[in-house]
């Protein structure tokens, strides 16, 4: 079945890079005019350098993002200890990938190829070179990322503190994959202004681009002469060749070296460091003071185990990152700065904001605190269940810890957007309250999913990938649902904060049915 | 409570679709005293356990653990069972201290008198020194100290304890067993033990249950087992009940 859906795949993937995508993107091209070949012709090696470096962080990228996930050292052992030498391993590690980040190539290559291939009528030797290339480049950063995936999994070691600091680290290295997509959505045009520096030269990915660049140029149907683009290539396409393969042909160097002090495994941070936990700090002796008693105790433990975990730490700066970037992002692609904001795009502005804010906070804290962060083990639901009210007792503490650790989460990118855009204090106060109100109704939202189908911290599991889409799903509907109405409410009252309160309040009410529904089945006998 | 039995099951089965789990288990076991679940893996101990202790439904039969009907009244069997899970699911990023008072909030304990409690338990499973380190540095045995101290935290009038001793080096076994006999003598405790540790089993618990692919096969004091099996030991007796006696031939057959 495997080999047959494989096979399937491939020809598939064929007949779209042939057939499918270039029909697709002709009909496109014909639809936008002569404009965008004009566009095209005059800034494709740019253009080429920003496809090349999302193709190159993707490869690079994602790889070590997902093989953090898990720390593997166990099978590791087990193949060492059967006569395979480490640099077998590590190439049957490389070749194991190579399927599906090719089949990859395959399917995205084509979008980003056809436009230029079709507009400036690259001749066949010349597509097949273009194709070749990223391809090359695609494999050659694979195995690169798998070489520093390898030693980064042999320093931490196999141990709960190891698997913590490699899945924060999966989360930091996200946001390096997610902040040029959006300098690729957002800037484009400036980006690939900037890519035509000298210091961009000193990349591969740039590389490989100027090799397609230099390949449009020889092969083209429209005569575009070398000329015309000296300033911005500025190597030869030989030079870019030989740099390409150097590079490529030292890091395999590099890997086949120097395998040996890589596979060896470190004692990990399991040896390295014993925490021993001090006196509890004010806030925590504040919340024990607010709760008093056993739900106390409850809240400050729930507030330490959760904070002291690296992935959710990292998750969480990640989604503050972001919530502060995109008034940025938003400010900077309506092209204006703050103070020169028209009156009439001020409420479009905001009612943007308000949106994009609440949905970035709601994900990332739902995920977070309801997802992730809310029960480490099937084991130890068990301990939980097995006390009176277990369930009820820890979902409500938990529920609390969430509530109390997003207040931060939820004020930082509301100021940061109200300075960005020069909001007054009553604005900036909505905003924050707007923010909180939709993390609220979100963790309670994503609580109740994980109490109804829990999927502990193994972000490979099929619950997982249901949970995550079920709340993000669920998110994005009642947020839908919410803008019709609200944004109806606003034409007719003007009042912006009644477009929040209305914006926010339908995913708070869904949360609290999600989150009675969810404590309630987590308090049952299980059946099986 | 009635008649001084803590657990009583009449007919108590369990199916996980068409595998049979537990099959018509009559059970009764007296207040006080230890007894001793034996079985193979995937007999059916765990699964009794989680029933008897409220977390599981059963398909079929009835029972009451300390009076109460595992059916209807759950949350009073938790408020005065313990459970030693067979695999720990602590918290790795909490301490032993932290751990314990969120256990013991769980089961509605706060404060000084909590605390107290806490530091004594940890004094007496030899991990003073390390009460402070997160869990996440501590050896399985170790994790298994704090497990044992969080089923008896509050006092329980039962403990169930799955595999007590799987992790625990010898030293740290015998003093499991003398805490379990010193509790249940002293204070009238009584524990429910699944153990494979025959010696263990044969050392410490009054009657002892053999439950082979979810069917009680046998039920007596480990004396009265050995005697009847003929064997010398209940080891012994335990492999000509269940069935673990093979040859050596047999055991090398797959090299030829």
């Amino acid at each position: 079945m495997r080999k047959v859906a494989t096979v399937l795949l491939l020809l598939f993937g064929i007949v779209w890079a042939l057939f499918i995508v270039p029909e697709i993107v002709s009909l496109i091209l014909h639809s936008l005019g002569t404009g965008i070949e004009a566009l095209l012709m005059g800034s494709f090696p740019g253009l080429m350098r920003s496809a090349m470096l999302f193709v190159w962080v993707i490869f690079l990228v994602y790889p070590i993002s997902y093989a953090l996930q898990e720390i593997q050292i166990g099978q590791w052992e087990i193949m060492l200890s059967n006569n395979v030498s480490t640099r077998e391993m590590m190439f049957g590690m490389f070749i194991g990938k190579i399927p599906v980040y090719g089949l990859l190539v395959l399917f995205v290559a084509p979008i980003v190829l056809s436009p230029f291939a079709i507009s400036l009528q690259v001749g066949y030797l010349g597509q097949i070179i273009m194709y070749l290339t990223v391809f090359f480049v695609a494999i050659s950063t694979l195995f690169l990322s798998t070489l520093i995936t390898t030693a980064i999994q042999a320093k931490l070691g196999e141990s709960s503190r190891g698997n913590d600091i490699a899945k924060a680290l999966a989360m930091v290295v996200a946001v390096v994959v997610l902040i040029p997509m959006y300098g690729l959505m957002y800037f484009a045009d400036s980006m690939s202004a900037a890519l035509g520096l000298d210091v961009f030269l000193l990349f591969p990915f740039t590389w490989g681009a100027d090799i397609i660049s230099w390949t449009i140029i020889a092969f083209n149907g429209i005569g575009i002469p070398a000329s015309a683009f000296l300033d911005v290539l500025k190597l030869g396409a030989t030079t870019d060749l030989v740099l390409l393969l150097s590079f490529t042909g030292l890091v395999v160097l590099v890997a086949y070296r120097s395998a040996d002090r890589i596979f060896t495994f470190g004692a990990g941070p399991r040896t390295e460091k014993i925490t021993t936990v001090g006196e509890e700090n004010l806030f925590l002796k504040g919340v024990r003071r607010v709760f008093t008693g056993p739900f106390g105790a409850l809240v400050a433990n729930s507030i330490k185990e959760f904070s002291r975990k690296m992935q959710n730490v990292s998750r969480l700066l990640y989604g503050v990152v972001l919530s502060i970037l995109l008034p940025v992002i938003i400010s900077y692609s309506v092209g204006n700065a703050p103070e020169e904001i028209p009156p009439e795009f001020r409420w479009l502005l905001l009612m943007i904001v308000i949106i994009m804010i609440g949905i970035m906070l709601s994900m990332i804290t739902g995920i977070t605190f309801g997802g992730i962060g809310f029960l480490e083990s099937k084991d130890q639901l068990w301990i939980i269940k097995s006390a009176p009210n277990g369930a009820r007792k820890f979902a409500n503490a938990r529920l609390v810890e969430s509530l109390l650790l997003a207040i931060p989460i939820a004020i930082t990118p509301s100021i940061f957007a109200a300075v960005v855009f020069g909001f007054g204090i009553v604005e900036t106060v909505a905003l924050i309250a707007y923010a909180y109100w939709m993390t609220f109704g979100s963790v309670l939202l994503c609580i109740g999913i994980t109490s109804i189908n829990p999927a502990y911290e193994n972000q490979k599991s099929s619950a997982f990938y249901i949970n995550t889409f079920a709340s993000i799903f669920l998110i994005i509907l009642s947020m839908m649902i919410s803008f019709f109405l609200s944004f109806s409410i606003l034409m007719l009252t003007s009042n912006l904060g009644m477009f929040m309160v209305v914006m926010s309040t339908p995913l708070v009410i869904i949360g609290c049915v999600a989150y009675l529904i969810g404590v309630s089945k987590l308090s049952t006998a299980d059946i099986s | 409570m009635s008649n001084g039995i803590q657990i009583q099951t009449e007919s108590l089965s369990k199916n996980f679709g068409s595998v049979v789990a537990l099959k018509k288990l009559d059970l009764s076991v007296r207040k006080g005293s230890v007894f001793g679940y034996l079985g193979p893996n995937g007999a059916g101990k765990t699964t009794t356990v989680r029933i008897l202790s409220g977390l599981l439904k059963p398909s079929g039969g009835s029972a009451t653990v300390c009076g109460y009907d595992v059916r209807t009244q759950r949350n009073a069997i938790k408020s005065v069972t313990g459970l030693l899970p067979e695999s720990p699911g602590l918290y790795s990023k909490l301490s032993a201290v932290e751990f314990l008072e969120f256990i013991g909030a769980l089961n509605n304990l706060s404060g000084e008198s909590l605390h107290n409690r806490i530091d004594r338990l940890l004094g007496i499973l030899g991990l003073e020194g390390r009460q402070n380190d997160l869990l996440e540095s501590y050896s399985s045995g170790m994790k298994q100290k704090v497990l044992v101290a969080s089923t008896v935290l509050h006092e329980p009038e039962l403990v169930f304890l799955d595999e007590p001793t799987s992790r625990l080096d010898p030293a740290a076994s015998v003093l499991v067993r003398e805490i379990i006999l010193a509790m249940a003598r002293e204070t009238d405790t009584t524990f429910f033990i699944c153990t494979h540790m025959t010696d263990f089993a044969e050392d410490l618990c009054e009657i002892i249950g053999i439950l082979n692919e979810g069917v009680l096969t046998t039920l007596g004091a480990p004396n009265e087992i050995i005697e009847q099996t003929g064997g010398n030991d209940l080891e012994d007796a335990y492999l000509k009940i269940v069935g673990g006696e093979i040859d050596r031939d047999t055991l090398l057959s797959w090299r030829q």
